[in-house]
């Protein structure tokens, strides 16, 4: 996993987690990460002061056109990924990059299989991430639905006087009949029953 | 949209399109909220980007087809030298104007109290120098993103008085959430942005609009809808489908009676909402009591006066613009055309009525008022094309190139 060369990297990640994982990542591959919150012109000033080789920042960071544009006024400012990608091998990188949400910039004279390397652990930390939340979002949504569920068979018991199961079962045949997820039904159900003045009967709303 | 719960498959042609949060990303919000990407037969998935050079990549790495674009963005891509070209094309603009220059407090008062007319941005640019050479050292100020029309107007409206980059200005990348705090703090004393962040730097107070951009280049093309190259040749039917569902979305952004419906619609999370929140705590500021988005100085249209029209004249005056501020090494009437598509902007906007002029290239700065040229079905309304300094851009597609000296008050 080591690099040949030890860089200096300017990380800008609006989400402390993930900047402590990317960070993580690469100090235990013997780089010197610099994390930077920017304010103001604090990214201009940053780049100035602290001459990263790298800077690896968020393709979410309204920054990315800043840095863009000191690429332009200074020959000496890290130049984005993305002009490099006329090699095979760094162009399947670059998009792995660009998929994952990760943008690189980089300064003249660092050999390109550093600069990969390096981008290729930000990216695996920002996929690892993006997975942990993808499965807190799909289990919270589970949830979700299920008490959804529960609550629109409370409403159905009380509508038509009936117990869980029969609820359950009028809940699950109008959701066939319309082709919805249960969950989706459970909600039409809720938005219908839920209203106080409403008294409209799910067999009528099936 | 009341309905979350789709059943049916969604079918059809899928296009995903970069949008950038600022005021100019209307047409294509709402061509999507008027249904009328729909109509013409197109799911498409909008998405919204932070940065233009999110877009770029996305688009270069084919996980967008396309999406807003930078009126110079389109050429600046295809014909890049610093790094690999990707070929992109445009067939209609956007919008026109919308740019403002906005001053910090200081600088503000300093060029008020001067005897430069404020309504004069050569005399302006004048004072700007004369109060740098004074206090002998150079007037901050920022520009967003490169190869932008902001970038292009602020050099351009110091170059007017002969303003030496490095002694009498400073250009600083300074994103546009940070440009208050970059005024607040004096790090930056000006700078050149887009819609809404003007109306927001002036409501907060830290500074004012010296100069629209219309007051630089009058009516010069400020977005345009870009798409790869390689897309638009593979799908020519779609692409026409594609301008006609955003022609008739201009069309409807240029009634001010829809401004109040596109205020609320534009304040929705997915679209400006969100990231307004959370960058900057609050939604961009209403004009005209409260019921335009609009600032009402700054002159930002999307239909009238032919302005959906690809004039090869003016991407030509943007290219050369790119080139003398070291963004572009050359331009060629052959690569143009191939960026440039004013006919089938022509072939969609007549299927639609819509007349367009005959020609593709005009002298730019010419005109200081609108004028009528003949079109596909009759005399068509083209609107003035003025450029600071009285400039003319006299370049008639077929090589022939001139261009007079900027500093000519």
């Amino acid at each position: 996993m080591s690099s040949s060369e030890s860089l200096r990297i300017l990380l800008i990640d609006n989400n402390p987690e993930r900047a402590s994982q990317v960070c993580a990542a690469l100090t235990h591959n013997g780089h010197d990460v610099i994390r930077q919150r920017p304010d103001a012109t604090g990214l201009t000033a940053a780049v100035a002061r602290d001459q990263p080789d790298m800077v690896i920042i968020d393709m979410e960071s309204p920054d990315r056109d800043t840095l863009e544009n000191m690429s332009t006024l200074n020959a000496h400012a890290p130049r984005p990924i993305i002009f490099f990608a006329d090699e095979p091998g760094d162009r399947a990188t670059i998009q792995a990059a660009v998929r994952a949400g990760v943008s690189a910039y980089v300064v003249d004279g660092i050999k390109p299989q550093s600069a990969r390397s390096i981008i290729d652990s930000a990216i695996a930390q920002f996929e690892s991430f993006q997975a942990l939340r993808t499965e807190l979002a799909q289990t919270r949504s589970q949830l979700d639905d299920r008490k959804i569920i529960e609550k629109a068979k409370g409403l159905i018991m009380k509508q038509e006087g009936c117990d869980e199961d029969a609820a359950f079962q009028m809940l699950r045949s109008a959701a066939m009949d319309h082709s919805e997820r249960l969950p989706d039904m459970a909600r039409r159900i809720i938005t219908l029953l839920g209203k106080p003045a409403d008294n409209v009967a799910v067999r009528q709303a099936s | 949209m009341a309905n979350p719960t789709s059943i049916r498959p969604r079918t059809g042609f899928h296009l995903r399109l970069g949008f950038v949060p600022l005021l100019d990303s209307a047409p294509l919000i709402m061509a999507q909220e008027l249904g009328l990407f729909e109509t013409e037969g197109l799911q498409v998935e909008l998405v919204r980007e932070s940065s233009w050079a999110s877009l770029r990549d996305k688009v270069s790495f084919g996980l967008l087809e396309g999406g807003q674009m930078l009126a110079p963005m389109p050429i600046s891509m295809s014909l890049a030298s610093d790094r690999p070209p990707v070929p992109v094309t445009t067939a209609m603009v956007l919008s026109r104007n919308g740019n403002g220059i906005t001053l910090g407090n200081q600088l503000f008062n300093e060029i008020l109290q001067s005897a430069a007319n404020q309504l004069k941005p050569i005399e302006t640019a004048r004072a700007l120098v004369s109060y740098a050479r004074k206090r002998q050292q150079p007037v901050r100020l920022a520009a967003v993103a490169p190869w932008s029309s902001h970038d292009l107007q602020l050099r351009d409206w110091l170059d007017a008085a002969g303003a030496v980059n490095g002694q009498d200005f400073q250009i600083i990348p300074v994103s546009p959430v940070q440009m208050m705090d970059a005024l607040q703090s004096g790090a930056v004393e000006g700078c050149c942005v887009g819609e809404p962040w003007n109306s927001v730097l002036e409501r907060r107070k830290l500074g004012y609009i010296l100069h629209s951009g219309h007051q630089i280049w009058q009516n010069a093309p400020e977005k345009v809808i870009g798409v790869r190259t390689d897309w638009a040749n593979q799908h020519q039917a779609m692409h026409r489908h594609l301008i006609r569902a955003l022609l008739g979305a201009c069309r409807w952004l240029d009634s001010a009676n829809n401004h109040p419906m596109l205020a609320r619609i534009l304040a929705r999370p997915n679209y400006l909402g969100e990231y307004f929140d959370r960058n900057i705590g609050e939604q961009f500021p209403l004009h005209s009591d409260g019921q335009s988005p609009f600032h009402p100085g700054l002159h930002q249209h999307f239909f009238r006066h032919s302005a959906n029209f690809p004039w090869l004249s003016q991407a030509h005056w943007l290219a050369t613009r790119l080139i003398a501020h070291g963004q572009l090494d050359r331009i060629d009437i052959a690569s143009l055309r191939q960026i440039i598509l004013p006919d089938v902007f022509r072939e969609a906007a007549g299927s639609l009525g819509i007349d367009t002029p005959m020609i593709d290239s005009k002298t730019e700065g010419q005109h200081q008022r609108p004028f009528r040229l003949d079109g596909q079905f009759g005399p068509v309304d083209v609107a003035s094309d003025y450029l600071l300094g009285n400039q003319l851009h006299d370049w008639q597609g077929n090589g022939r190139s001139q261009s007079l000296p900027a500093n000519e008050a």
